[in-house]
């Protein structure tokens, strides 16, 4: 009786794959306008909450903690130290090609120099994986060819 | 019953292309201009509790509302939720949420880019089924297509009456600071604009839009603490029509009767026709002004034409603001009708503002050819 349901199952529950596309453009605003444009120029800004005084990276216009429109600039890093991190041993597929990036790869977070209360998420290189500690110091490593996109940077290294 | 107001309303201005900001950025201008009226805060002396209305397709991320929780106040240990239907649903909600004692003050915050998608049918595609009428190319604007010509055939509605629509919806929206599209218009350029889906014509379709809207709710109890003129909302009602459009009757409203009557009865109204004097109906075509009249009971039945020409609009100061056909996006289409009411009600919508009116009633829609109906009814 199972068999017999399961060679029903298997001609007639179809499942029909399915890649769903749509064309989308993002606006960045005057806040994250200005990040994609120091990434060009290998900086990092950050803004600057004026009621609590802590910095955002990426920056954003409005401190989640006091709700306060927060639109002042400060260069941060481009040195900082690693606070924590994992390593990803098995990729999500990307659901439009399919196709899997080589692992392991990491999530990083750095609190980049000068920065207050705050941490930006990347990646390490991977040679430096094994290397990886919380408390160690990275810089970044950046793509020679920078169009004000995330991808201007490519990940960051161990310093020293 | 205990009451629920609506304190302050901020709209944002509307735009086919609101390219030089995000989202966020636009809710961040509304925070400061509710704040502005009314002085509120957050935390255990002011708003605990925040809704939100935004769309996962037109914002191209799952749990859309996610991005916005900084610029809504909720990125800080604050309750939020969600309203993922036309925001007129959130105001029930929120009065859910104050009638049951669970909050007092709800501030509530809706947003919608319809220009970040190279085409917003490609959105409305999405709302079908994967392996059938999405890949047939169902989408709202065919869905609207198959609507017109049962309503238009049902109710001998002419392209005259529909272009009568549409000029005159431009011509109102001239006098509205936050209205899209003001290009002034002859009868002849809608009937002989192209045709987008037979029997829809360019022109009677609403232009792609940005925008978005805050408002500032409240118990009876607090409402005064943020305002010295409440606007109370009395009735509240939504019904759902099928999926599938084969089920339906597209010809009739019968799901907008149902959530009208509801709402009517709540707010103690036994016949609308005399009762109501401001209406903001969400016309996405030009065919669904009438159609949405007749469901909201101000005509009868087939009556939504003769309604255009001889007496309706003007005397329910149908849609002051413009309506959809000036251009609103679509997911907060009634919402922003209800901040054009609130003004109204208020006696501040300045050069479209209507004379003595104290009964305005909103209707919005979700979903492919008027699926899913909601209906507000606001009173000073």
């Amino acid at each position: 009786m199972a068999e017999n349901i399961q060679k029903i199952a298997a001609e007639e529950l179809i499942s029909i794959q399915v890649i769903n596309s749509i064309d989308y453009s993002f606006s960045t605003g005057p806040i994250m306008g200005k990040w994609f444009q120091g990434l060009k120029e290998k900086k990092f800004y950050a803004t600057k909450c004026p009621s609590c005084g802590r910095t955002m990276t990426p920056p954003r216009g409005c401190c989640a903690l006091c709700v306060v429109r927060s639109e002042d600039f400060v260069e941060v890093g481009p040195k900082g130290t690693v606070v924590n991190y994992d390593i990803a041993y098995y990729a999500s597929p990307d659901p439009l090609t399919g196709k899997v990036r080589k692992t392991p790869y990491s999530a990083l977070f750095v609190m980049l120099d000068g920065s207050a209360r705050d941490i930006f998420a990347h990646e390490i290189k991977d040679d430096d994986i094994p290397k990886l500690k919380r408390g160690v110091r990275v810089r970044p490593v950046w793509n020679e060819v920078r169009t004000g996109s995330i991808h201007d940077l490519l990940y960051f290294e161990i310093d020293g | 019953m205990k009451r629920v107001a609506i304190c302050a309303a901020a709209q944002h201005e509307i735009k086919s292309n609101i390219w030089h900001k995000r989202f966020q950025d636009m809710l961040m201008d509304l925070l400061e201009d509710v704040q502005g009226q009314t002085g509120f805060t957050f935390g255990d002396n002011g708003v605990k509790n925040v809704l939100t209305c935004s769309d996962d397709f037109f914002d191209a991320r799952t749990i859309s509302d996610n991005a916005i929780n900084d610029v809504v106040g909720a990125g800080n240990y604050r309750g939020e939720q969600k309203m993922a239907q036309e925001g007129l649903n959130g105001i029930g909600y929120a009065m859910a949420c104050i009638l049951s004692g669970h909050d007092d003050v709800i501030y509530f915050a809706g947003h919608c880019k319809e220009s970040s998608s190279a085409s917003r049918n490609q959105i409305s595609n999405m709302a079908y089924d994967p392996f059938y009428c999405r890949c047939l190319g169902l989408d709202y604007l065919s869905a609207a297509g198959l609507q017109a010509r049962a309503y238009m055939e049902k109710a001998a509605v002419t392209e005259e009456q529909l272009a009568k629509v549409v000029v005159r919806a431009r011509q109102w929206a001239s006098r509205n600071e936050y209205a899209n599209e003001k290009t002034q218009l002859h009868p002849g350029d809608v009937m002989y604009s192209s045709v987008l889906c037979d029997p829809i014509r360019t022109l009677h379709a609403y232009p792609v839009s940005d925008g978005a809207v805050a408002l500032l709710l409240a118990s009876e109890e607090k409402a005064y603490e943020y305002t010295d003129q409440p606007i109370w909302i009395t009735g509240f009602g939504n019904c759902m029509d099928g999926y599938d459009l084969g089920t339906r009757d597209l010809a009739s409203s019968n799901a907008l009767k149902k959530a009208a009557n509801q709402a009517y009865k709540m707010a103690g109204i036994k016949q609308p026709k005399k009762s109501v004097n401001l209406v903001e109906v969400m016309d996405c075509y030009a065919y669904q002004q009438p159609m949405w009249i007749e469901g909201l009971g101000l005509c009868d039945e087939r009556e939504g034409g003769r309604f255009i020409d001889e007496y309706g609009p003007a005397k329910y100061n149908v849609n002051l603001s413009g309506g959809m056909l000036a251009g609103r996006p679509l997911m907060i289409g009634g919402l922003y009708g209800a901040a054009e009411a609130f003004l109204q009600l208020k006696g501040q919508a300045n050069e479209h503002q209507a004379s003595d009116v104290n009964c305005a009633v909103i209707q919005s829609t979700t979903g492919g050819a008027g699926q899913h109906q909601t209906v507000v009814v606001l009173e000073r």
